[in-house]
């Protein structure tokens, strides 16, 4: 009776935490805010892996529990088998199926975020250079080219408008990085001697954090900065704001 | 292992308590807020050289400072108003004050919530000193008992949290989280980080700062520390510590200068002592008197460009870039090099051993060479102002001259305000050529 018990708690469990997993991948109180245009999608194929995931995890544990069970029962000697072809078919395809779907389902969410046709035709809104242990942003000036006189540099945030899509360079002066905003479900590393550009829409106005996903050294876990989503307005009046501070005399500091 | 069956075997009692043990630890351990002992201040081994063996000397310097400035536990600051008290008397103190109101609501969002929903079991604050002061006040209301008790609660909570400023313990536990690791705790650019650091962090002992916006080497003001503390040193390991409130920075400074002027008197005094063999009994306050004067004149040296910004040209990129090699005038290639790479002649010496080495020493006894310009990376800010004031003044601390202090046998300035805008154009020119 007790072992009865145990075994339908057990399978309880195996199905209700995984089910408890999935549900939050989508509506979980864990997951951070969903604050980009492709945000749902990567959210909605994360969700479906971990059904996937813990459906296969569900018939395993569940499999090894009757094994255990029938096992106690039984006294004979182990013996050796040797194969069956109908059963290894089985898990060798049906997972197979299920790899398969997951790469032709992940195509269309990840050829929009990493092949968009604004990473090319758009100039970038900002270049990003991240360095052990800051993040840095540049803009172009009036005259739309980087590493010139007229550029103007940010340090720990950068302003975006909202409601359009932004493109971002992103170089590194010294190692490794990874540009990563959760709440935007954007995660691209920026490897030494090449430029990579990320695009994202945030509709809404809002403040994001912004982390180092690559260990790149020993102040890793201080490399934080944020993306601050306004109105265009808001945006424009703010690098007017920028260029005024670049072009200061320093009489303005007076006391 | 006849008969040994797994769905038999007895359960380890053993193993289970130490395990439910740990577990609880862990979850206790990643519920509490970490925070970093605070190091007690040790001595600086310049002063103690020049003390030599003298061991009433030692113990005298230390009981000085300390009277002076509290230990690191319970820093303290001596006499002069400071903190919160010199922002109300600094002449845009209403306006930093507000930044820092906006600041505090940003921050203490929470706390201020559940005083508007008056739940105050949920107020919290993780500054240890407004903690304190809100039950101590939570006390007091509810100790009267009145009607109306609740909204006066509200009322003072709430300007409680809003116009928070930490108090200078608050600002060492801080700095012993955020700075302590690279600094050290006396700010002695010594802490454990610091060994894989080049360049190594600042030791603020000797009161020098090199990214001030300052006419000649004075002390900086606040608003030089909170620009480092907001922007980083770029190009060198000093990070942006953006992601900190502007009250806690403001704390931070606090405590930087106090520090800064603490290694000050303590240097000031074993010179004294190394020069004379002996203290009057009021040395050190005389010593504080005179490095408070030097911090507190910050504000009138400021340096900055009378009239509009000029843009630069092909003209005056071309100024520049004769000023830029004339050794009579900006004399800068001699040391910067022709191409801007900072491999110019003067830089570097025929060493002992025949090796090529740097020709200075910079203040802290460090090796220093001349900034590469064709990088693009301006440690003390990027603006073009920026740089006119590092070619001006010169960079404290280091060889770098001011130009503005350089003068013919005549008295006549050698190159002038608009000259060093030309060299200004030029070295930004120099970096859209780019390279290493």
């Amino acid at each position: 009776m007790t072992r009865v018990l145990a075994c339908g708690l057990f399978v309880a469990l195996l199905v209700a935490v995984p089910w408890w997993f999935a549900h939050s991948a989508s509506h979980g109180p864990w997951m951070p805010a969903r604050s980009s245009t492709y945000a749902g999608e990567v959210d909605g194929l994360f969700g479906a892996i971990l059904v996937a995931l813990a459906i296969a995890f569900v018939l395993v544990m569940s499999l090894l529990v009757v094994a255990l069970w029938r096992g106690a029962a039984r006294v004979e000697r182990a013996r050796t088998v040797h194969g069956d072809l109908r059963l290894e078919l089985l898990w060798t395809l049906a997972p197979g199926a299920v790899l398969a779907w997951i790469a032709l389902a992940q195509g269309p969410i990840w050829s929009a975020m990493k092949g968009d046709e604004a990473l090319r035709s758009r100039e970038p809104l900002a270049r990003v250079e991240a360095a052990q242990f800051d993040w840095r942003f540049r803009r172009a000036g009036p005259d739309g080219r980087f590493d010139t006189q007229d550029d103007l540099l940010e340090t720990g945030e950068l302003v975006v408008p909202a409601g359009e899509k932004v493109v971002l360079a992103l170089r590194t002066r010294d190692v490794i990085h990874g540009f990563f905003v959760p709440d935007f479900r954007l995660k691209q590393d920026i490897v030494p001697g090449r430029d990579a550009r990320v695009w994202f829409e945030a509709p809404a106005p809002g403040r994001h954090d912004l982390i180092c996903a690559e260990l790149c050294g020993w102040g890793h876990y201080k490399m934080a900065g944020s993306i601050r989503v306004v109105s265009r307005a808001e945006h424009d009046a703010h690098l007017a704001r920028l260029a005024e501070r670049w072009s200061a005399s320093g009489a303005e500091e007076r006391p | 292992m006849d008969g040994f069956h797994p769905m038999r075997a007895p359960i380890q009692a053993k193993a289970v308590l130490p395990g439910a043990l740990v577990g609880l630890l862990a979850f206790c351990a990643a519920c509490s807020e970490p925070s970093a002992p605070v190091h007690p201040w040790r001595a600086n081994p310049a002063a103690l050289e020049k003390l030599g063996e003298d061991a009433e000397a030692r113990a005298r310097l230390e009981r000085d400072l300390e009277a002076l400035f509290g230990a690191a536990g319970a820093p303290s600051w001596p006499g002069e108003a400071l903190g919160r008290a010199e922002l109300e008397a600094s002449s845009d103190g209403e306006r930093r004050l507000a930044r820092l109101r906006e600041a505090n609501a940003a921050r203490h969002a929470r706390a201020l919530a559940s005083i508007e929903a008056g739940e105050w079991d949920e107020v919290r604050a993780r500054e240890p000193s407004l903690q304190s002061a809100w039950l101590k006040l939570r006390a007091e209301v509810e100790a009267e008992g009145a009607e109306g008790g609740s909204a006066e609660l509200r009322a003072r909570a709430k300007e409680l949290f809003l116009g928070w400023y930490p108090t200078l313990e608050d600002s060492a536990r801080l700095y012993a989280a955020e700075c302590f690791h690279c600094h050290g705790a006396e700010g002695g650019g010594d802490g454990p980080t610091s060994h894989f650091l080049k360049p190594r962090p600042r030791d603020v002992r000797l009161g020098v700062y090199k990214w001030t916006a300052l006419a000649s080497p004075a002390r900086p003001r606040r608003d030089d520390l909170l620009r480092v503390l907001k922007e980083g040193v770029n190009g060198t390991s000093m990070p942006s510590f953006a992601r900190l409130s502007e009250t806690q920075l403001e704390g931070l400074v606090d405590y930087v200068r106090l520090l800064s002027v603490r290694g000050e008197v303590e240097l000031r005094m074993a010179a004294t002592f190394e020069s004379d063999g002996e203290w009057e009994d009021e040395a050190a306050r005389d010593e504080l008197d005179a490095v408070l004067s030097r911090w507190s004149a910050a504000e009138e040296k400021l340096l900055y460009y009378d009239g509009p910004v000029p843009a630069p040209t092909t003209e005056s990129i071309a100024r520049g870039e004769a000023l830029y090699n004339d050794a009579t005038k900006g004399n800068c290639s001699s040391c910067h090099g022709v191409d801007g790479r900072g491999d110019g002649p003067a830089a570097w010496k025929i060493g002992p051993d025949g090796e090529r080495a740097p020709a200075y020493l910079d203040a802290w006894g460090d090796p220093i060479l001349p900034r590469n310009l064709r990088l693009g990376i301006w440690r003390g800010g990027s603006r073009p102002i920026d740089l006119w004031r590092r070619i001006a003044n010169g960079i404290p601390g280091g060889p770098m001259p001011a130009l503005r202090e350089a003068k013919d046998k005549d008295g006549a300035r050698v190159v002038s305000d608009e000259e060093i805008w030309s060299l200004v154009h030029y070295v930004q020119s120099l970096q859209e050529r780019g390279g290493p």
